[in-house]
């Protein structure tokens, strides 16, 4: 009857009482929406790379490595000898290596130079492997594969000619354009910088920076068969390394680290992720409290609609009173429709975010690479949840409060 | 005795030099049906509030039912007044929001008796209070004002109170609705044994009490 009566009241205030519960919705939209995107978002950065044990590069810092071997921002400090590469990757605990070349660009998108076993061995998110969107992966010299921001954003398709510029700026003025490359491949979205890059042949780089003059000259001059007995190149920029066992991961790091050659460093890249995100922490918690604050708003303004209607109710709580209810009795009631709103506010607000993510969700995916997942009641999504209830019994003391001293002193 | 009023004061908290009411001795007896008349502004309801313990008195014994009001804490009184005593008022009688079976009901939460069997004997209060079927689910507001004081009998009766407080329930009907409001309520408190205190200035209704009281004779007002 209690329950009855509080929904009964709320009822005979619908106007304000949808209003409020309509602020309580969007406040928990925001809320769960925010939650849910800063999840996804530290859930797909850590998952950029999985698979590779150990990244190496010159001597650097490890975040510097990590940025410009992964999310190709910054400029590697040097590079490494083709022997160094071929020295640790033929070693007896490596089980493949992806070389990277970095340092040429196309309409402001980053060209990679690197081998088939990129598209065999790199994977990403929960080890899911690079998928083609359309065509296959390169197999002759002037062949390049695109990610899928990279097409969708240029308008290419398999078949496409592009030409590679020196440098990363989309009007470099050294391009190599007597060597146009032939788009072969296109990859499915994974969310990760892969989508932003150009993949070409180690080699094709070496023969654009040769000018030619290694392969047969022309526009078609990859033609040829696949080539296999290519000029090796001097230097590579980076290489990913995965080993046949995970045992041996520290024991190879430590390894490279004192490689005899020249200056070389190994990270782990989930360490070196999670070191990154650590930096972006206050971004999170900015979100955070735009969300809490957001849902304050909501709360209080619950607070100050229900205290304007304590003052209405004056006959009504000297009714109840006379009937036998006691002052504790009204104030649970005012908590009670408190307590009413907000669960019918979690409810509309989580469902209305629920039907957005189901609707919104392959377009954030594939224009954001942020794979919005509806499972939206995670545990820490409960606990915020618990903690929503909390403040609205909060801010429903005021006007519960008000009732309960109204309740006392009938006059 | 159902009522045993001795020394009795009462002055508000906040405004403690102005006594509102001052009764030296003044009781009733079981069974009685009181009228009390006097000019608005008397002191009537406050009268009231302190006999059904809404208020408690500054000084003195309240004893209703051979209970001591005055020595119970706020909680205790609530919950006599719920068991004891039923109160009709002028008007809003009922919470507007509720149809007439569910404030039968709610007033049924508040009893010691609880949650046992109440709607049999809210469908027989209501139909002998000549409520039709049909408007016991309607929202009391869209019932008429004869219509909403005796649905306000069968509230205050659904305890089964000893001692029922009204507090001129019928100044706002006319008098087709008043005799007809008079006369139910009268049968059923004389079937059940019940003490009545009614306040009114409509001294045309004392026929129906057996005793006729002027608040000035009961208390004695130092202004």
């Amino acid at each position: 009857m209690f329950l009855r009566v509080a929904v009964r009241s709320l009822l005979s205030r619908k106007g304000s009482a949808i209003m409020t519960l309509m602020a309580i919705s969007v406040a928990i939209f925001v809320l769960l929406g925010i939650e849910q995107i800063r999840q996804q978002a530290r859930d797909s950065f850590a998952s950029t790379v999985s698979g590779v044990d150990l990244i190496v590069g010159a001597k650097t810092g490890s975040l510097n490595l990590l940025l410009y071997s992964v999310f190709r921002i910054g400029s590697p400090t040097d590079n490494i000898s083709w022997q160094a590469y071929r020295d640790i990757a033929d070693s007896d605990d490596i089980a493949w290596a992806i070389p990277i070349s970095l340092g040429d660009s196309h309409e402001g998108y980053r060209v990679v130079g690197t081998t088939q076993a990129f598209f065999e061995h790199f994977s990403f998110g929960k080890k899911r492997n690079l998928a083609f969107f359309e065509g296959e992966a390169f197999e002759r010299t002037f062949d390049a594969v695109l990610g899928s921001e990279v097409a969708s954003a240029l308008g290419y398709s398999v078949g496409t000619e592009i030409i590679l510029a020196h440098g990363l700026a989309s009007t470099s003025f050294t391009k190599h354009d007597n060597q146009p490359f032939v788009v072969v491949g296109i990859l499915a979205p994974t969310g990760t910088p892969v989508d932003q890059t150009i993949h070409v042949r180690l080699e094709g780089i070496e023969a654009m920076h040769a000018g030619g003059s290694t392969v047969p000259i022309g526009a078609f001059a990859p033609a040829n068969a696949p080539d296999t007995d290519f000029s090796e190149p001097d230097s590579i920029t980076a290489f990913m390394l995965g080993l046949k066992s995970r045992m041996s991961t520290f024991n190879v790091q430590r390894q490279i680290n004192q490689f005899a050659g020249e200056p070389l460093m190994a990270i782990l890249p989930g360490v070196a992720l999670s070191e990154l995100w650590q930096m972006m922490s206050m971004f999170e918690n900015v979100l955070r409290l735009i969300s809490a604050l957001v849902l304050l708003a909501a709360v209080l303004g619950m607070g100050a609609v229900l205290l304007a209607s304590i003052r209405e109710r004056r006959q009504e709580i000297h009714l109840l009173r006379m009937m036998g209810a006691s002052p504790f009795y009204l104030f649970c009631l005012v908590e009670m429709e408190a307590v009413i709103l907000c669960l019918l506010g979690m409810l509309l607000g989580g469902v209305s975010l629920y039907a957005a993510l189901s609707m919104v969700g392959d377009a954030v995916f594939s224009r954001f690479g942020l794979y919005l997942d509806a499972a939206l009641l995670t545990p820490e999504a409960a606990l915020m949840l618990g903690a929503v209830l909390l403040a609205t019994l909060a801010a429903a003391a005021a006007p519960s409060l008000k009732m309960y001293t109204s309740a006392r002193n009938i006059t | 005795m159902a009522v045993q009023l001795t020394g009795v004061q009462f002055s508000y908290e906040n405004d403690s030099q102005r006594q509102l009411l001052d009764i030296e001795q003044w009781g009733v007896e079981r069974g009685e049906r009181v009228l009390i008349h006097g000019p608005s502004g008397a002191g009537k309801t406050t009268l009231l509030n302190i006999m059904s313990g809404l208020l408690a008195c500054t000084r003195g014994n309240v004893s209703v039912l051979d209970q001591r009001l005055d020595q119970m804490s706020g909680k205790q009184r609530d919950q006599f007044r719920a068991n004891n005593i039923g109160c009709v008022f002028q008007r809003f009688n009922l919470i507007p929001y509720l149809n007439a079976i569910d404030n039968i009901g709610l007033a049924r939460t508040f009893s010691a008796g609880g949650s046992v069997q109440w709607r049999d004997e809210a469908s027989a209060l209501l139909s002998t209070l000549r409520i039709e079927q049909s408007d016991w689910v309607k929202p009391t507001s869209n019932l008429s004002m004869g219509q909403q004081q005796r649905v306000a009998i069968a509230r205050a009766l659904i305890n089964s109170p000893l001692l029922l407080i009204a507090d001129e329930p019928t100044s706002s009907l006319d008098s087709e609705n008043r005799d007809n409001f008079l006369s139910l309520l009268m049968e059923l408190i004389g079937s059940r044994d019940m003490t009545l205190i009614f306040v009114s200035h409509d001294m045309a209704l004392a026929e129906h009490f057996t005793r006729l009281e002027a608040l000035s004779d009961i208390a004695r007002r130092p202004c």
